[in-house]
């Protein structure tokens, strides 16, 4: 995010909440990309995705009038997202669609295949890891931010975060390798 | 952050991936084969997880016009209404502990008085309002309805909102001065009193949604409803199913039964009409 995408947000998040409907709707569809990157990670499918996003979008919209300013919107929003699509999936008490056998990697077809196998591994993968290693690994693989970031928009220490991304990946390494742990690690 | 021995190889490895190490800890990490060949495994996850998923397509445009419509309609239990519920509430309420306590006065300076009457009428207002509204009320269930008469005249009892063709609403009946009065026996599970005019009527509004899902779907489906006046359970000509009572822009009130299982439109009718 540039400082110009950021003052564009704020002249939308103004407008918005003056009212202006279309002003909203150009918001949330500058970020709707985001937002459906962590729903579809975190749910590790579409059908719950889509569920989990719809929820969180709507929940943007009701608590745009609490924005204040003092953080980027982005920071505001990837808070308000996660949030709502976490309590969304554990509403729903779903977790991501476990893969009895991760998908066999086509050694000799790459293209296409290959992504959509690694894709199915990867939600595969991410359903052994729980929620909360799951959004802050979210956060920094899918979405890019930094602990700093991180720590801001889960309201955890910086040294929480490292934990559960490290904690999440080495889970998500072992699930990929076959090496399915007996028990989730629990979250600090 | 930084780490001494014994450090987790892991949160190590994971940490200099990210370059969130320290100059002592990357090189740490450099000067051990085992620990560079960890980051290149997670460095393999990372990049799996990061790769994009695109949304499916056109979920964008119905997912961001539902959101507007549904995000900017106004709420039926916005912390607001919920506030201003209980404040209403409350006044009720202690207008009806005072007119206890003044009632226990009279007894005491009549009688000799019994503690145990003090306690009752000192019963501690509110803590009953609490209770009414702790944890979002449970809607009100309207029982088994036949009729969209019979559903009229129901909701008109629970609401409070006139019915011109019932008799449900009787201002000549009820005294403007008692009328603002709610004492906890006019108020029903869902935080709606049950008899008498409601100035505000904020029946149901207390109430966690019964499925937001059907909520969600029938404000979609009529955008020219504005906002929720009540909403409670039924059975419906023997279906499960949902009363919700909207505003119209004009603020006359309609009614529409969902059932509960695929919110599937059973009837609607203005409430006045």
């Amino acid at each position: 995010m540039t400082a110009g995408d950021e003052r564009a947000d704020a002249a939308l998040v103004e407008a918005a909440r003056r009212g202006d409907r279309r002003a909203l709707d150009v918001l949330l569809r500058r970020h709707y990309e985001r937002v459906w990157t962590i729903c579809r990670r975190l749910a590790g499918n579409d059908d719950d995705a889509l569920d989990a996003a719809q929820e969180a979008l709507i929940v943007l919209v009701r608590r745009i009038d609490r924005y204040d300013g003092r953080a980027a919107f982005t920071t505001w929003m990837y808070r308000v997202v996660t949030n709502a699509c976490v309590d969304e999936l554990r509403r729903r008490g779903r977790r991501p669609v476990p893969v009895r056998e991760v998908p066999e990697r086509p050694a000799d077809r790459p293209g296409p295949d290959e992504r959509v196998a690694d894709q199915m591994a990867v939600d595969a993968g991410l359903a052994h890891v729980p929620l909360e290693f799951r959004a802050a690994l979210v956060l920094r693989d899918a979405c890019d931010l930094d602990y700093g970031q991180i720590a801001e928009i889960l309201d955890i220490p910086p040294g929480t975060v490292r934990s559960r991304i490290a904690r999440g990946r080495a889970a998500l390494v072992d699930a990929l390798s076959g090496n399915h742990p007996t028990r989730s690690p629990r979250p600090t | 952050m930084a780490m001494t021995p014994p450090f987790d190889p892991d949160e190590l490895a994971s940490a200099y991936l990210d370059g969130e190490v320290t100059p002592e800890e990357a090189a740490l990490v450099e000067g051990d084969p085992a620990l560079r060949a960890r980051v290149e495994d997670l460095r393999r996850v990372a990049g799996a997880l990061g790769s994009p998923v695109p949304p499916p397509t056109g979920s964008a445009d119905r997912l961001v016009e539902r959101a507007v419509v549904v995000g900017t309609a106004p709420q039926a239990r916005s912390v607001d209404e919920r506030a201003r519920a209980r404040r209403w509430v409350l006044a009720g309420l202690s207008a009806a502990a005072a007119v206890g306590i003044l009632g226990l006065a009279a007894n005491v300076l009549l009688d000799d008085g019994d503690p145990t009457t003090s306690q009752l009428a000192g019963g501690d207002a509110s803590q009953e309002a609490d209770d009414l509204f702790e944890g979002g009320a449970a809607p009100a269930d309207l029982g088994d309805i036949e009729t969209d008469q019979e559903l009229r005249e129901q909701v008109a009892d629970a609401t409070g909102l006139v019915a011109a063709d019932t008799e449900a609403f009787a201002p000549d009946e009820a005294p403007a001065a008692e009328s603002e009065d709610v004492t906890e026996s006019d108020a029903a599970p869902g935080g709606a009193p049950t008899s008498g005019p409601l100035v505000p009527p904020p029946a149901g509004e207390a109430a966690e949604p019964i499925s937001e899902e059907c909520e969600i779907e029938l404000v979609t489906r009529e955008p020219a409803i504005a906002g929720q006046l009540f909403q409670a359970t039924a059975t419906y000509e023997d279906e499960a199913s949902i009363v919700y009572v909207y505003a119209r822009p004009d603020d006359s009130p309609v009614v529409f039964v969902v059932a509960r299982d695929g919110c599937e439109e059973l009837t609607s009718f203005a409430l006045d009409g």
